[in-house]
């Protein structure tokens, strides 16, 4: 086979195709910061949803997996709901998984329009959240809320610190 | 470079198949030709192109529910076009499609920006302590709603049907990250 011009051009092109592939995929999958905490968010929303009924002992591994996603103490600040402000610690939050996951048959969390401002060892983070899945009781759930939470370094990855919990679109 | 379109091959397949005289064969080698390397090209560009296009640009909608009525029927269809607030920001009048949660949008209708005073009494709009018209609302209502002012980076959202109770309508306001674009037509 004689190698011609037009053969040099398409070596070429795909060369260049392949490289810019493999140059967005590093570009996407580097281990910045951001995507550290995207990864984060993704293992919570993982982590917290289910597919099917489970066993107790592993919901309460899973909520106990869950739980250590967080800091201790955690707090959260839902809107127009005093009472939850108080500071959460890992126990807590491992509790209130595990009573909350119980209520649904099967369920989905899933966190959106992520946008992560990160200030030395403190990130700031704003999202949407949506919370669907169906209920013991045979109703359909879908919540959607706008999320602001915090996260700190914590060795080389990230732990949720607080969250403010608001409506999504508010009267 | 190899012609991607009007390929002998694909001309000879036409040809052949008007020959034989039969719709079948005529309707199969327009639609599904041989898969030839320049059909293949043609059909991984038009598939990636069509991706891009009604993925980030032009999202097709279903609407479900009527809180647009008579702007928009209970059960329509529309395209969001993405591109409209690239370069701008949205005005009190326009209507936008806002995200709400993954796979869903809001389509409303701006009313007041941000720093505005929003209030309705007895169903009035005002904006800023003026009643505003709005000729697009459908029926009247009873909607009151104390003052309150739209906070920085957000779009304060009602629907065009003010028939419905004000508690069972989804409105108020909304950041702009969450903005997608605006309604095709």
């Amino acid at each position: 086979m004689v190698i011609k011009g037009i053969h040099l051009l398409v070596l070429s092109v795909i060369l260049i195709l392949l490289g810019g592939t493999a140059f967005g995929t590093w570009y996407y999958l580097r281990p910045t910061e951001e995507n550290i905490i995207r990864g984060q968010f993704r293992t919570f929303s993982r982590l917290a949803s289910k597919k099917t009924d489970e066993g107790l002992i592993s919901a309460a591994g899973t909520a106990q997996a869950v739980s250590k996603l967080f800091m201790d103490p955690t707090t959260i600040e839902v809107q127009g709901l005093a009472w939850t402000s108080d500071p959460l610690s890992r126990e807590n939050i491992a509790a209130n998984v595990l009573r909350g996951r119980a209520l649904f048959k099967s369920l989905q969390l899933s966190f959106d329009d992520i946008e992560i401002e990160v200030s030395g060892n403190t990130a700031k983070v704003l999202y949407s959240a949506v919370l669907s899945g169906d209920l013991r009781d045979g109703k359909t759930l879908r919540e959607v809320r706008d999320l602001e939470t915090t996260l700190k370094k914590n060795g080389s990855g990230w732990l949720f610190n607080s969250f403010k919990v608001r409506e999504i679109i508010q009267k | 470079m190899k012609k991607l379109y009007n390929t002998p091959e694909q001309k000879q397949e036409i040809k052949d198949a008007l020959n034989t005289g039969s719709m079948l064969l005529i309707l199969r080698a327009f639609f599904f030709p041989k898969l030839a390397r320049a059909f293949l090209i043609r059909l991984a560009i038009v598939i990636v192109t069509a991706w891009v296009f009604f993925k980030f640009i032009c999202i097709p909608l279903v609407i479900r529910g009527g809180s647009m009525l008579p702007t928009y029927p209970e059960h329509g269809f529309v395209f969001c076009w993405c591109p409209a607030y690239w370069f701008s920001q949205p005005k009190r009048g326009d209507i936008v499609v806002m995200r709400y949660g993954k796979g869903v949008m809001i389509l409303k209708r701006v009313v007041a920006l941000e720093g505005d005073r929003v209030a309705f009494t007895d169903g009035i709009l005002t904006v800023n302590g003026k009643p505003m018209k709005e000729p697009y609302i459908n029926g009247s209502s009873k909607w009151n709603l104390p003052e309150r002012t739209v906070q920085k980076d957000h779009l304060y959202l009602v629907g065009d049907n003010r028939a419905v109770p004000m508690e069972t309508h989804i409105f108020g306001e909304m950041h702009k990250r969450y903005l997608e674009g605006a309604p095709l037509w």
